[in-house]
């Protein structure tokens, strides 16, 4: 073996992190870890040379191997042990566990490839920020075959986002050798893109961390990303007792790996370097062995918010509903600069799809991102911007395509604030038109909003020309966690509020996302009816009919914020009508109605009849005719209503 | 500027010298017309209102919500406008009520006038306004014209409430609701026992109908003789009890008598729209009435089964609450204790109920009692009921042969005129036996025997 000229303290690190991942599997062999473990030993020094040689104001994305990232990057051992041994001290309080973890900086995340795009905005961020902080990205081998990933480096390169990709080609994914799920080569993946590559393996950290550096200059300086790609070997089974590789493979790279050469080649510092590890380690295992774990009120609080409501006259603004959207994106991009606004189609002059961004990209051009057509990627960038101090928009063309963004809905934006135990927050707003009644057709009508409720710790606020949208927008600004704002599209031209009939009353509560009541002006009600989004203005045209009709004397109720629900103006109602009903432009299974009314049933305290007038539940038509019949229509509605009653 | 008009408090009764203004329909200085509404005063008694006699300009001197003592002055009217005074304030828009239930019911009936120079009615609502020859204009000043407006300004029942209010409220009975006044119990030469909670709410329920003091009874006697004999075959368990056929063909008959299926309320007579017939059982376990839900539309077999299933439910005491509700009709049935007649009480929510006597093993006939609330119902339309009910009861005897062994089979047995099957006839009296132009036995259907 040649001398090699690496530093001692490296070693030290090298040999610390195996010492861990060894007592993770010893403690996972006795039942005190729970869930499990994935380990990399072997692939010590790929830690070391990437998050071991970043500045402490950089950042690090990982991924479900994360272990030696998290201790090369914080230097914080303690804190990952007692995290995996789920105790309450554990850098995520035992929430996160082996796969999910944050620290000053350093985040992982159990999805293979999802962190990609959060760990772009992240970079964007910084850029946006104009420091010169960067950061990296680890993924494996096994991620290459996930989409975002390359919607994301075609952005970072577009963008120039100082992003390293750091690719740990271990051979296998999970228990899949390569050449049985990847084509072609991995460098040249990232070359397409125009991304800068390098390579080196884990057997030679001396070059390793050479060319680590050179990278990570290279991206500091030219605000660049870059793609490296590390050849590893893990010694260990991908998680515990998954391994069925050939046991004179593994021997062979066990001969390769430095740790176990170095072992042999000068025993007196090994042994001494060791004995100091493993007694460290293992007095830390026996004193945090009986730790306290974390109480469920520090976990989820679960704070109950004040049910008083007050009503006052419903405004009426003489605008319509895109120039008060643009006008809020105009005055709050110009207040507040951390604001940010991405979407497809969004430069000036075309302005997106429905005008919100007009003229926004002539007087915002840092700040206002024209995107590929990369539903994940950007809402993953809205996560990653959001993490990092910014508060961006991401607009999805139609609604339709909210599906493409559901990982970094659901397994990010939601997750990041709980999951890290109230160490950040992410406070992204998702923005998409949802509705029909344009003759779109199947895939560019649809009111996909129950996909959309009740996703943990997002708001789903739905906007409909029955209020003004700008102090909605002003509350969203606030608002430190996710928000989904579902648009309409026919509402966009319509005017707030201007349109009213006689003898009922028009008034809104005080909520930060108000309720629009609209009731008899002296008799009793009858009826409550639920509607919003783009219901809510169809019912509102046609409440004389319902009631000249079914002779019902009609309360509508819309609703802006529809998950979490809120329930006492409903409860109010229902306690005086008994009947309930709720409508929706998607179709009623599983949908906003069902919740809507499972909401109220299960708590009011007298019984109410319930119904939901919805679409039918197939694909809208194009043909107008059909669609008309499909969707939820005036004259449907009022029959519905009648059979009912 | 003349006084036209000064309006007083009047005197409604001599318990009130204070009455409390519920509303104050019109604008200080508004002008009003002959006969307008212009004061709603509420007593302890009654809440009513107080029309002007002149056209002018109205003056308030009170408020709403005021309390005003008997004979104080509260309204000038006057032949013009008066000054805009800075204390004139415009009534509320939406009327206010106390939370009075009562209270808040007259209060709609009438309302502002300024606010709603456009009434809006249902079509039902101007249905009924044209029907009756009303004008639309009585309702002038409201906001919404139903047809439940419309009908209590007729005074007439309202609608059928499909789902009563304060349902939850009514359905529950207060375990602490006051007792009639009783006697005290006599200090010796009793043995006093506490009324038990479930003796306590049987009294409570059976007190809501019953303590109108307005039922009726009318009874009847059916001709057993052959029913049990038709009706053995077409039951698995079941076998010697008249109960399934009573309960089968009462469900479909209370469809044509509303009245029975029904209930006095509040807001007027509330009309059933399921028929869920509640069987009174005591097998020793105390007295539980029990639901057999829908039975109008059930058939024999179904009838049966429910009734097993319930008995089994009491048994095992696996009654489920919604066994015990909802219950729009009732039958009891004490023809196992051997009993010519009794007089039933009408249950809580309920119109009617129909007893069931023993079978006189002589006269092989048994009693069919009906007590029935005479506010929702009459006598002739309790006869008619019951008459009904005797008359299909009986019907089943009818179809056996006279020496009494075999039975026809309905799909076999057909009329020889219209070829139309026992089994298909619709009416209670089946085919007649005849004798026929060729000499042959056949059977006629009662359509072709009356030539239709």
């Amino acid at each position: 073996m040649q001398k090699t000229s690496i530093n001692h303290k490296i070693i030290k690190q090298a040999l610390l992190i195996r010492k861990v991942e060894q007592t993770f599997l010893d403690l996972f062999s006795q039942g005190k870890l729970n869930g499990t473990v994935h380990t990399c030993v072997g692939q010590e020094f790929s830690a070391l040379a990437f998050a071991g040689q970043l500045k402490r104001s950089d950042f690090v994305f990982s991924n479900h191997r994360c272990h030696g990232h998290y201790i090369a990057f914080t230097r914080d051992f303690k804190g990952l042990m007692a995290e995996l041994m789920g105790k309450a001290k554990g850098t995520c309080g035992g929430v996160g566990s082996s796969q999910h973890l944050c620290r000053n900086n350093f985040y992982s995340n159990g999805i293979q490839g999802g962190i990609v795009p959060v760990a772009a905005g992240y970079a964007l961020a910084n850029k946006l920020q104009g420091n010169d902080n960067i950061g990296l990205v680890y993924i494996g081998d096994g991620t290459l075959g996930e989409g975002v990933l390359y919607e994301t480096m075609n952005i970072a390169s577009k963008w120039s986002i100082p992003l390293l990709i750091v690719c740990e080609n271990n051979f296998y994914a999970q228990s899949t050798p390569q050449d049985v799920n990847l084509a072609g080569d991995i460098c040249q993946r990232a070359e397409a893109f125009g991304i800068k590559t390098y390579r080196a393996d884990t057997w030679d950290p001396e070059n390793l961390m050479a060319e680590a550096k050179n990278a990570i200059n290279y991206v500091r300086e030219s605000f660049k990303p870059a793609f490296f790609l590390v050849e590893t070997y893990r010694l260990n089974a991908h998680s515990k007792g998954d391994d069925d590789r050939d046991e004179a493979e593994v021997e062979d790279y066990r001969k390769r790996d430095f740790l176990i050469r170095f072992e042999k080649e000068s025993p007196e510092y090994y042994q001494k370097y060791q004995s100091s590890i493993d007694q460290e380690v293992d007095t830390y295992v026996a004193e945090i062995l009986d730790a306290p774990e974390l109480q469920l009120e520090e976990y989820y609080p679960n704070v109950r918010q004040g049910q008083n409501t007050n009503w006052s006259p419903l405004p009426m603004v003489k605008k319509r509903m895109v120039e008060r959207l643009n006008t809020f994106f105009k005055d709050t991009m110009a207040a507040e600069p951390n604001t940010v606004f991405m979407g497809e189609d969004v430069l000036s002059p075309y302005g997106g799809a429905f005008k919100v961004a007009r003229d926004l990209s002539d007087r915002f051009a840092e700040r206002v991102f024209s995107t590929p057509i990369s539903e994940a990627a950007i809402t993953g960038i809205g996560n990653g911007l959001a993490l990092n101090g910014m508060k961006p928009y991401v607009e999805i063309m139609f609604g339709d395509f909210v599906t493409l963004a559901m990982d970094q809905i659901v397994n990010h934006a939601s997750k990041f604030h709980h999951m890290f135990l109230h160490q950040v927050n992410c406070p992204v707003v998702v923005r998409t038109p949802m509705g029909g009644r344009r003759g779109y057709g199947p895939t560019h009508s649809q009111t996909l909003d129950k996909f959309l409720i009740g996703i943990d710790n997002v708001k789903t606020i739905a906007l409909s020309p029955l209020l003004d949208p700008y102090p909605v927008l002003e509350a969203i600004q606030r608002e430190e966690h996710p928000v989904i704002l579902i648009e309409n599209k026919v509402d966009y031209g319509k005017r707030i509020a201007t349109q009213r009939h006689p003898n009922f009353t028009y008034e809104l509560d005080d909520a930060r996302y108000p309720i629009v009541r609209i009731k008899p002006a002296a008799s009793a009600t009858d009826i409550t009816l639920v509607a919003y989004g783009g219901m809510a203005e169809l019912t509102h045209q046609i409440l004389p009919q319902i009631f000249r009709e079914t002779d019902q004397k009609p309360e509508l109720i819309v609703l802006s914020q529809i998950s979490p629900l809120p329930l006492q103006a409903l409860l109010d109602s229902v306690a005086k009508t008994q009947q309930l009903i709720v409508l929706e432009e998607g179709s009623p299974s599983g949908g906003v109605g069902g919740e809507i009314i499972a909401s109220v049933v299960e708590n009011s305290k007298v019984p109410i009849r319930a119904k939901r007038i919805a679409a039918l539940p197939v694909p809208i038509p194009s043909v107008k005719s059909l669609e008309g019949e499909v969707l939820p229509s005036p004259d449907r509605i009022i029959a519905e209503i009648q059979q009912w009653t | 500027m003349k006084v036209l008009q000064e309006i007083s408090v009047p005197q409604e009764s001599v318990n009130d010298d204070m009455l409390l203004v519920v509303s104050v329909p019109f604008a200080n200085g508004a002008k009003v017309s002959d006969r307008d509404i212009v004061l709603e005063l509420e007593s302890s008694k009654t809440t009513f209102t107080i029309e002007c006699e002149t056209d002018g300009y109205i003056e308030y001197l009170c408020a709403e919500g005021d309390e005003v003592a008997v004979n104080k002055l509260i309204i000038k009217i006057y032949d013009e406008a008066p000054k805009a005074s800075p204390n004139t304030m415009a009534p509320p828009l939406a009327l206010s009520s106390n939370g009075n239930g009562h209270h808040k019911e007259v209060s709609e009936t009438i309302v502002a006038k300024p606010q709603f120079a456009e009434t809006m009615f249902s079509a039902a609502a101007e249905r009924l306004i044209q029907e009756k020859g009303l004008s639309q204009t009585q309702f002038e000043g409201r906001d919404f014209v139903s047809l439940r407006d419309v009908q209590e300004a007729l005074g007439l029942p309202a609608a059928t409430q499909k789902w009563p209010k304060n349902f939850a409220k009514e359905n529950k009975v207060s375990e602490n609701a006051p007792l009639p006044t009783l006697p005290k119990a006599d200090q010796e030469g009793i043995k006093l026992a506490p009324l038990s909670s479930l003796k306590k709410k049987e009294i409570q329920y059976l007190s809501s109908v019953q303590s109108a003091g307005l039922n009726s009874q009318v009874e009847t006697y059916v001709d057993a003789r052959g029913i049990l004999a038709f009706v053995k075959p077409h039951f698995k368990v079941i076998k010697d009890s008249f109960l399934p056929l009573i309960i089968y063909e009462v469900g479909r008959l209370l469809k044509q008598y509303e009245a029975l299926n029904a209930y006095f309320s509040e807001d007027g007579i509330a009309y059933y729209e399921q028929v869920n017939l509640g069987i009174a059982m005591d097998m020793g376990k105390g007295l539980k009435v029990l639901k057999v839900e829908d039975a109008d539309r059930l058939s024999l077999q179904a009838v049966e089964t429910e009734l097993l299933s319930l008995s089994e439910a009491y048994l095992e005491d696996k009654i489920k609450p919604q066994q015990l509700s909802n219950i729009t009709f009732t039958i009891t049935d004490l023809s196992g204790e051997g009993v010519n007649r009794f007089s039933p009480l009408i249950n809580m929510k309920n119109s009617a109920i129909l007893g069931v006597s023993a079978l006189d093993p002589q006269l092989e006939r048994f009693a069919l009692t009906l007590t029935f609330d005479h506010r929702i119902s009459v006598g002739k339309e309790a006869a008619g009921f019951l008459s009904t009910l005797k008359r299909r009861l009986e019907s089943y005897r009818r179809i056996i042969v006279p020496q009494g062994v075999n039975y026809y089979d309905p799909e076999q047995v057909s009329c020889y005129k219209c070829m139309k099957k026992l089994s298909q006839e619709v009416g209670d009296i089946g085919f007649m036996k005849m004798v026929s132009k060729e000499g042959k036995e056949v059977f006629i259907c009662q359509s072709c025997l009356l030539g239709h």
